[in-house]
Parts: C-alpha cells; structure tokens; sequence
C-alpha cells in the first residue's frame, strides 16, 4: 500500500471521507503516518541502514547523530579497508580485559566496539591514524513518506500496524475513548505477533561487575 | 514526525486536547507536564548516559558556613563547613569552636574553602574529597581514575578495612556514596599533589572565549562543529524548526530600517550616493565560499573550540563551576582526572524556544502520551479517566520501548558473535532420587 492507499484505508476505519475528511488535515494524516513508521520499526528493529565514517586519529567516541539523525542504535561496525569486523564489547568487560585500557594506544585500527549512551559509540584501541574509514550498521527510525505513491519500508503483512496507529490516534483525538482502547489493544496485539525480530528478551540485561550495598551502581 | 522544539510540541499536544487557546488546559501547565514526561522518560530508563570528567581536588560553586546559604548557590553546588560546636554555633575553621564554647581544644588542622586548597596545605586533612555532581545526575555506572576502574564500596566495609581509611593519602582506589548528601561521592585514597589538580584558568575569566590552548600532548582542534548550519540576513528567514548553529551575516541594529550585506547597499537604500565601496571582496555565507573568492569568513563560527583530537588519547571537556557557563575551557582525559560514566536527567524546566533535551525526536510521541494522561486525568473540566488511562498505556509502551534502548545490550545478538560470551557447560548429570529402586544392570 502506498502513502495515498494507507491514508484513505485509516479514513474509513475512522468513519470520515477518505478523499476530503472533514475531522483531519491531509498533513496531520501524513505526520500521523510517519510516527506510525516510527512505532513499526521501534517494534520489529527489522530496518537496516549502513553508513561509512572517518576514522579519526586518537578519537574513542562517535556520536551517532552526527552520522545520522535517524540513527537508533548501531548494531554492526566494520573496517573496509581491513575487511575486520569489530567485536561487541561493553565498558565493564574492557575494564576486565585490560586495567588501563583507557590509555593504551596501538599503532593499529580498532578491534572493539561499545556502546556509552543510545547515541554514543565508542571503539577500541582509538585509531593510531586518521586514515579510512569505519561502516556502520545501525537500525533506523525509518524516513517519512514524501509523496502519495511512496510505499512504506516494511513488508506489505505487517503495514496494516501502520493503519491501526492511525486509527488509534484518531479515535484518541476524536475523544472516543471506548473504541480507542479497543483501537489500542488491537495495536498493542498485532504490535505482539510482527515482533518475532525484537529479540530484547534474550539478552540478558545489563548488569554491573560489582554491586554494593549502597547501590552506586545498583542498575 | 521530527518535532524539536518544545513549542511545536506543545502545540501538537493542543491539538489534541482541542484547546489550542489555553483555556481549559494552560500553556504553563502543559509545559510543566512536558517536562515532567522528560524527566520521568530519562529517569526511569537511563536512556541517556555521558562521559563526564572532573578534577580532584573537587570544586564547589561555593563554600558556606550555615545550610541557608546554600540558596546562594543558585542550583550549583555548595560545600558545608563540618565543624558544629555544642552549642550548635557553626565555625568555618575548628580553632572557633573552642574560641566561642570556651572549651580546650586543638587548634585543628588549615582550614580550607574549597577542596583543591589542600593541594597547598601539603598535609593530612580529615576533610575528605567528597565530589558533588552537577543537578541532572541520575545514576553513576562507572569511574575511572588516572585510567583505572574505580571500586565501589560501601562505608561499611571500609570501616572494616581501616579505622582512618578516610585519612589515608595516594592514588584513589574506591569510591562510595559515603554519609553525604545526595548526588555527592567520596573518593579514596586521597591524593594531595599539586600536580595532580587544575585550576589554572583564572586567568581566562572575564577575559573572552579563549582560543588558544595549550597542553603538554599534541592535539589538534575539532572540526566537528566547524561550520554552521544555516545562514540568514533577518529574523524573517527564520524557519521555524531549523535545528543547529546558524550565522545571522548582518549588523541588526534595531534602529536599521532594513538589512544588508554590504554597506553600500545601505546608502543605496536611504538614496544616497554610494561613497563606500567593500574594500574585502565578496562576503562569504558559508566558510566553504573561500574556496570560491570569498572573504570575510571567519573560520571558527561557532564561538569556541568544541572539541580536542589527539592520537595519544580521547579527551572530554572538563565540567567547570566558575563563570563562563557555555564556554568549554578545559579538556581532560582520565589522566590525573575522574572519569564518569552516568546516567543524566534533564534538569532545567522548558521554555519557549529551546529544543527537545537529549531526546530523539521520535520519542515526542511518547511524551505526548504523557502529557495528555496526565491532561484528562487532572481534576476539574476536562477529566476524562478512560482517555486519560488509554494515553498511559501509551506512555508506558514508550517506557518500556527507552527502557530497552538504554540497555547496553539491546543489540542484535546474532551479530555480534562475541565468543568469550559462548559459554561451553557440560549438561547436569541425571540423579535419581534415593527411594528409587535398583537398576539392575543388563547382560
């Protein structure tokens, strides 16, 4: 389904005029849409994009905005020039790995990976030189549609989660609250079933290498 | 739906709400709300950390006597003096207290106002390093000193390690959140060396942003920020939702009726002969039109350095609590300095104008949701629970969905492949319970 298709279908569940809705504009429709992309691929983590930075001599820390405002979270990093894929690693495990790993400098590219924030990446050893580039593989919050034919990322079955968002909104908006909750559940239902991507659960969650009493770092 | 200012925020809730005028719902109110959704989003989840980096000695923003100077502090921090006498007369220095009681007693050791003054007593002070953490500290995850990991103890167990363990001098080795108030740790060992602390930017102050720094390593400035985002001429170019750093190229002088570029321009507007002509070239809008002729272009728009490359190791700009806020003066790396990795919230409230705080602006959605639960579940017109009870669901799935972007390791477990975490484990044996009857062997 196409942005137009999407729009009209949520106009008809929403009981207004698909062509020219009295209760909506044609933009907030749009805006509505979008956030709808947003949910979809906050749930199924299924989009991927891939962008190439420089490397920079000495530097441990890339912000992810500065590659991508769309950047949700990197997943994957690579060195093209080496064909060397770093290894995941987290802050705990480097201090683990190596007591003063913070100072060490190599004369080679990085080979770990971590991440300090949701849009902070940092890599290991820092590169010795500010010479090619790092890929990165990351999930995105996928671009808005920008014209009635453009067709949704996703897979045509799981598109009908971008209609119910819509139709949540809008009953959310119309003050319904009864058919909203019931709009609602059936997002929070199908938002279940085209989840089978979002492997969160199989993760183990972060735990600190030494807890105290005092909780300084109780997580 | 990228929305990054507040107002449009705010807007978009009204919408919602049907009250773009205010009148059920205040403005005031939806902001305070929308600030409280942040706030609530980053606390409960984490989903923001930084790296921050102090010097020890600690500074304070002020050293006070008595708990009600502490306002003067103006949200920054303040350091208590200890010393109590019995009759609940507070002293800066301990030599007072038997001075005012009339007591014997020992004079006591210096008396220092900030923590970094013990550098220069060169001896032992039962006034530990206590550090205190700016207002949007939410959560410590980690500390390094000198480039090593910090261990977090209680007070407990460093009162079985030793009597004095809060007097003893070298390199910090732990750190605990101690008897102190909140957002405030203690560091042990102490380390009393000169070298070991960096204040000397007072020189700096009053003095401008400075642009030259020095350092014992080699580094370069970044070039990160090096260019703006955009460039106008007048306000009236403004477009509203325009994120980044821009460069306003003209005067703006409130008594021009106009604006220009060029001065000339200015004299054949008012009619005048053209006397002036620009004696530098072409203008430049952006500092990529050097490349094309243009002058006038400064190199560094910004207004400072941002950041520091080095191939020796990553530095971070150093929180500072003197004048000079939205300057960055210092950079640090771990060496000689406290690295520390925490969990931020967002601690100013929101006025018109700024930008989403540390949040991605596809989380607005969710923010909403909470602006809106607490909208229709607010007491008076417009209490609506069940809409109100639908929003919150709303919100919590926003919560939940954070919440696992603020964990470490959300990331897609089959590409990582770590193989120091496949753990190899030989499966438990079978035991039978022991009323089970014999197994009698076969053949």
């Amino acid at each position: 389904m196409n942005r137009r298709e999407l729009r009209q279908k949520a106009l008809r569940m929403l009981d207004d005029s698909p062509v020219t809705p009295t209760f909506w504009g044609i933009d907030e429709l749009n805006a509505l849409l979008t956030e709808g992309q947003e949910f979809l691929s906050e749930t199924l983590r299924g989009l991927r994009r891939t962008v190439e930075i420089p490397l920079r001599a000495g530097t441990m820390l890339y912000t992810t905005q500065g590659f991508s405002p769309a950047c949700m979270v990197p997943v994957r990093l690579w060195i093209p020039a080496t064909n060397e894929r770093l290894v995941f690693s987290s802050l705990a495990r480097l201090d683990m790995h190596r007591q003063r790993w913070l100072e060490l400098t190599t004369s080679r590219n990085p080979y770990l990976w971590f991440l300090v924030s949701w849009n902070t990446l940092g890599v290991w050893p820092p590169a010795a030189e500010g010479k090619g580039t790092m890929r990165v593989d990351y999930i995105p919050w996928p671009d808005p549609l920008f014209d009635d034919t453009d067709e949704p990322e996703f897979q045509e079955v799981t598109q009908e989660v971008l209609v119910d968002y819509m139709v949540t909104l809008g009953h959310l908006k119309a003050w319904e609250p009864d058919m909203a909750a019931g709009a609602l559940q059936r997002l929070l239902g199908k938002e279940r079933q085209v989840g089978p991507q979002n492997n969160s659960q199989a993760v183990q969650p972060f735990r600190p290498t030494r807890g105290t009493s005092r909780g300084v770092y109780r997580s | 739906m990228a929305i990054v200012s507040v107002e449009k925020a705010i807007q978009d809730c009204q919408t919602y709400l049907h009250d773009r005028s205010g009148l059920t719902w205040s403005e005031d109110e939806l902001y305070q709300w929308y600030d409280e959704g942040i706030r609530a989003l980053l606390s409960t989840t984490h989903l923001v950390k930084h790296w921050t980096i102090h010097a020890l000695p600690p500074r304070y923003t002020i050293a006070c006597t008595y708990q009600w100077e502490k306002r003067f502090a103006l949200g920054g921090t303040a350091r208590l003096f200890p010393f109590v006498g019995p009759s609940g007369r507070s002293a800066t220095s301990l030599w007072e207290i038997p001075q005012f009681e009339q007591l014997d007693g020992d004079a006591g050791h210096s008396t220092v106002t900030q923590l970094w003054e013990l550098s220069y007593t060169r001896r032992s002070s039962d006034t530990s390093y206590r550090i205190a953490l700016p207002k949007d500290h939410e959560r410590l995850y980690g500390t390094w000193w000198d480039h090593k990991r910090l261990e977090p103890v209680g007070v407990f167990e460093l009162d079985r390690l030793s009597d004095a363990w809060h007097m003893r001098q070298g390199e910090p080795w732990l750190i605990t959140e101690g008897t102190g108030s909140r957002n405030t740790y203690e560091i042990y060992q102490i380390q009393v060396n000169p070298e070991g602390q960096q204040y000397a930017y007072e020189t700096w102050e009053d003095a401008g942003t400075p642009r030259f720094i020095d350092g014992a390593r080699s580094w370069v400035p970044g070039t990160a920020d090096g260019d703006w985002v955009f460039a106008y001429t007048t306000p009236g170019e403004f477009v509203d939702g325009l994120a980044g750093v821009g460069l306003r190229i003209t005067g703006g002088q409130t008594s021009r009726r106009f604006f220009c570029t060029y001065r000339w321009e200015e004299a054949l507007q008012a009619g005048v002969p053209v006397v002036e002509v620009p004696p530098s070239g072409r203008i430049g809008t952006y500092s990529w039109e050097i490349r094309h002729g243009a002058t006038n272009v400064a190199p560094c728009p910004v207004g400072g350095i941002r950041g520091l490359e080095s191939t020796e190791r990553q530095y971070v700009q150093a929180a500072m609590w003197d004048t000079g806020l939205g300057l960055i003066r210092e950079w640090h790396s771990s060496e000689q300095s406290l690295l520390l990795w925490e969990a931020v919230t967002h601690a100013t409230a929101l006025v018109p104008g700024d930008t989403l705080p540390f949040l991605p602006p596809q989380m607005h959605k969710y923010v909403r949701a909470y602006v809106l639960a607490k909208a229709f579940g607010h007491q008076g017109e417009g209490y609506m629970p069940d809409l109100s009870a639908a929003w919150e669901r709303f919100w919590q799935r926003g919560l939940q969905f954070a919440a696992s972007l603020g964990n470490m390791l959300w990331i897609d477990q089959p590409m990582r492949r770590d193989p120091n975490r496949q753990s190899v484990e030989r499966r438990p044996r079978l035991q039978l319970p022991a009323e089970y009857p014999r197994v009698p062997w076969l053949g």
